[in-house]
């Protein structure tokens, strides 16, 4: 078990620069997701932790010791790639011995068979080691690649998009299978991902990645619940937040948003009001979650009225598109199918889960 | 727009030594300005049902009409269909604007009017500020959007698009797919469009076509596929989470029928009128409980036919979560959409919606 530090890192290919001075902590036992899109830097960052790669300035140190000055056997990370890459003419058995039957291991054969057996027996795979990887089931190859990393007893697991070659389905359910395995593990597991949900699920923290930067460390209820800014926002919920543009306006005692255009206008809650008051004069960006928002038959004061209206039914959720104005709005409702007379419908916003943000786009808070 | 029809359509290539029916005796009917999708896994026959509508492959038996006319004999660009693919077919030399204007040359349409038509397409699209570009120049996704922005420039009496959206990212994804749904709505052309993603056809169809190993398996609206899928191949595809399916036994106990899993360790109360047309009352039949994961309950009301189960894992995603559930040899995946939270091994008592259990046939996988 160990912790991982990166202090300032850096990494620059040239004129490039992938990782911009990245600080992060990561608690023994921890299991930490980088979250971000393409390009954001993601993996370079867990090939300097593996010393795959040279950092170019900046410290990384396992256990308090520095190790971005040494070779890459000498780390001891296991790194788990998108493919397992199981060697197909070895049994489980010889696939999970192999890391053990290095010279410099100098491991007994006594003691190679009684490590993968335990670590089998915990992973639930001990029926299998006389197979070969083409008769595992996908759930069943990434438990062996699993095993095979965890024989070694490394410090740390490094996982670099681990499911993001599989289909939807199978993906959503090796996820959860890993999340089954991610108790046992009892070791730190950096992974890197660029899907959202991989990120909520499997995460104790989640540090959210920028064109290089971080900008949002925290648990996935900080990140959902309160992100700092319109990109983190932006990368977790489907479909994604509805940002509309608008300004806030005095309505008595009161405050309301009232977008660009002013078809669209919903209060303040009270807890922001302190927050936005001073902002009168600039323009500010709402975030409204899919689920935050609804369209309704019965309108409450100041609704605003929908003039186009759309559904996609997605089995056990309806999606919605509502048009008010110039603006349009995602929605995610439970019941499927349109409400009825299509014709007068309005919008009902939970105001009180609205985020809101400055015009640099960072969120407003309560102070 | 136009109907288009299939009787008895089949494809099969032969290699040395055996023969392939990728298409095996397709019926069906798209009718003149309806959103059809064609949904199934990879291999499924999907994509070569669609070429032998547009005439890139002859058809080994059977007949396609396209508005009442014969034109399985004719040559693909004597059908008047457009044609999104998957991967492009952009002329690399031209320009995303010469490639998207290129199928209007040979009309009758004023340079005026064409450059109208472009401007509204590359709105819609959002490809504005790529329209003097190469292919070789723009990512993969641009690039599909050409190709989608060249098959509905045209007027043509039936669009067939390939996995259109595959290589957008999954935000450029959604919106562009509402786009092509309003636009769909705005002019009821007739479209079939083809993909392996159950959402995209949910969202998108009018009807969708199941496809399995060249066969189609069932042709319904998204509403009606979701809730009443003909078979467990459609019911264990279209749906995410995927619907549970527990193997077992229906039989009568008096005059209730009941339920009960393989491992005894669900016994379900039935409603009669769900089993009464096909199970009769002497001896049980051997099925498939199907159930979808929202309907589940994972806080029942006390004393409601409840029966005790194990977490063994809990995702938390936001504002919804999904659990598993260890039911003897039996796991069932669930949705949590309130603020509950569970943690693996924690015990719990859960029901099944009785009104919306579904049974298979052990064999033909058929639904009862």
């Amino acid at each position: 078990m160990a912790g991982v530090s990166l202090v300032r890192v850096s990494k620059r290919y040239g004129n490039l620069v992938a990782v911009d001075r990245v600080s992060l902590e990561i608690a023994p036992a921890e299991f930490f997701v980088i979250l971000g899109p393409a390009g954001a830097g993601k993996t370079s960052i867990l090939k300097m932790i593996a010393g795959i790669e040279e950092i170019s300035e900046g410290e990384i140190r396992i256990d308090g010791g520095r190790v971005d000055v040494r070779a890459s056997g000498d780390i001891d990370a296991a790194m788990i790639f998108e493919n397992y890459a199981l060697y197909p003419h070895w049994t489980v058995f010889e696939n999970m011995a192999f890391p053990l039957k290095a010279k410099r291991r100098k491991v007994t054969s006594a003691e190679i068979n009684n490590r993968v057996a335990e670590v089998a027996r915990h992973l639930e795979i001990g029926s299998l080691l006389e197979r070969y990887p083409a008769e595992l089931s996908g759930g069943q190859k990434q438990r062996v690649a699993l095993g095979r990393a965890l024989v070694r007893k490394p410090r740390i697991f490094l996982m670099d998009e681990p499911l993001s070659h599989l289909d939807a389905k199978l993906r959503h359910q090796m996820r959860r299978e890993l999340k089954k395995l991610k108790e046992s593990l009892g070791t730190s597991v950096i992974f890197v991902t660029h899907d959202y949900m991989e990120a909520l699920s499997l995460a104790d923290r989640i540090a959210v990645l920028n064109k290089g930067r971080v900008c949002q460390v925290g648990t996935p209820d900080d990140v959902y619940f309160s992100p700092e800014n319109t990109f983190v926002a932006s990368l977790f919920g489907y479909p994604r937040i509805n940002l509309v543009e608008g300004r806030i306006l005095s309505q008595g005692e009161r405050l309301v948003f009232c977008s660009e255009d002013g078809a669209l206008v919903f209060p303040v809650p009270l807890r922001l009001k302190p927050g936005l008051e001073n902002r009168k004069t600039d323009r500010v960006t709402a975030g409204i979650r899919p689920t935050s928002v609804r369209v309704v038959t019965n309108p409450p004061p100041g609704a605003a009225r929908v003039e186009k209206f759309l559904t996609e039914p997605s089995g056990n959720k309806c999606l919605q598109h509502a048009w008010v104005g110039r603006t349009s709005l995602a929605m995610a409702g439970d019941t499927v199918g349109p409400p009825e007379g299509q014709d007068r419908l309005f919008v009902e916003v939970a105001a009180e889960k609205v985020f809101y943000f400055d015009p640099s786009g960072n969120r407003i808070k309560e102070s | 727009m136009a109907e288009v029809r299939l009787e008895r359509v089949s494809k099969s290539y032969s290699s040395r030594k055996k023969k392939i029916a990728a298409v095996r005796g397709i019926d069906l009917v798209c009718r003149a300005g309806e959103f059809m999708v064609f949904l199934g896994p990879s291999g499924c026959g999907k994509t070569t049902t669609m070429r032998l509508i547009a005439g890139l492959e002859a058809v080994t038996s059977g007949k396609i009409f396209i508005g009442g006319k014969r034109v399985d004999l004719l040559a693909p660009e004597k059908r008047n269909v457009a044609l999104a693919f998957e991967n492009y077919a952009l002329y690399p030399p031209l320009t995303a604007r010469e490639n998207i204007v290129f199928p209007l040359r040979a009309s009758r349409l004023g340079p005026g009017e064409i450059e109208s038509r472009l401007q509204e397409v590359a709105s819609w699209l959002e490809l504005e500020g790529i329209l003097e570009r190469k292919p070789a120049q723009l990512g993969g996704g641009q690039q599909q959007m050409i190709s989608l922005a060249r098959c509905i420039i045209r007027d043509a009496d039936v669009y067939l698009m390939d996995e259109p959206l595959s290589h957008l990212d999954s935000d450029q994804r959604f919106k562009i797919r509402t786009r092509l749904k309003a636009f769909h709505e705005e002019t009821r052309k007739t479209i079939i469009y083809v993909t392996h993603d159950q959402m995209e056809a949910l969202a998108l169809a009018d009807r969708i076509a199941v496809m399995n190993e060249g066969r189609l398996q069932q042709i319904d609206p998204p509403d009606r596929l979701y809730a009443r899928p003909e078979n467990l191949f459609v019911a264990g595809f279209v749906g995410e989470p995927p619907m549970n399916f527990i193997p077992g036994s229906l039989f009568w106990e008096g005059s209730e029928p009941f339920f009960r899993s393989e491992d005894k360790r669900l016994n379900l109360k039935v409603i009669p009128e769900l089993v009464r047309p096909f199970l009769e009352s002497a001896g049980g039949r051997r099925v498939q409980l199907g159930i979808r994961p929202e309907d589940i309950a994972l806080a029942p009301d006390p004393g409601e036919d409840s029966f005790a189960t194990v977490v063994e894992v809990y995702e938390s995603l936001g504002e919804e979560g999904i659990v598993e559930l260890r039911l003897g040899q039996n796991v069932l995946t669930a949705l949590s959409r309130s603020n509950l939270s569970f943690r693996g091994g924690q015990p719990l008592s859960v029901s099944l919606n009785r009104q919306k259990v579904a049974f298979f046939d052990h064999q033909t996988g058929g639904r009862l």
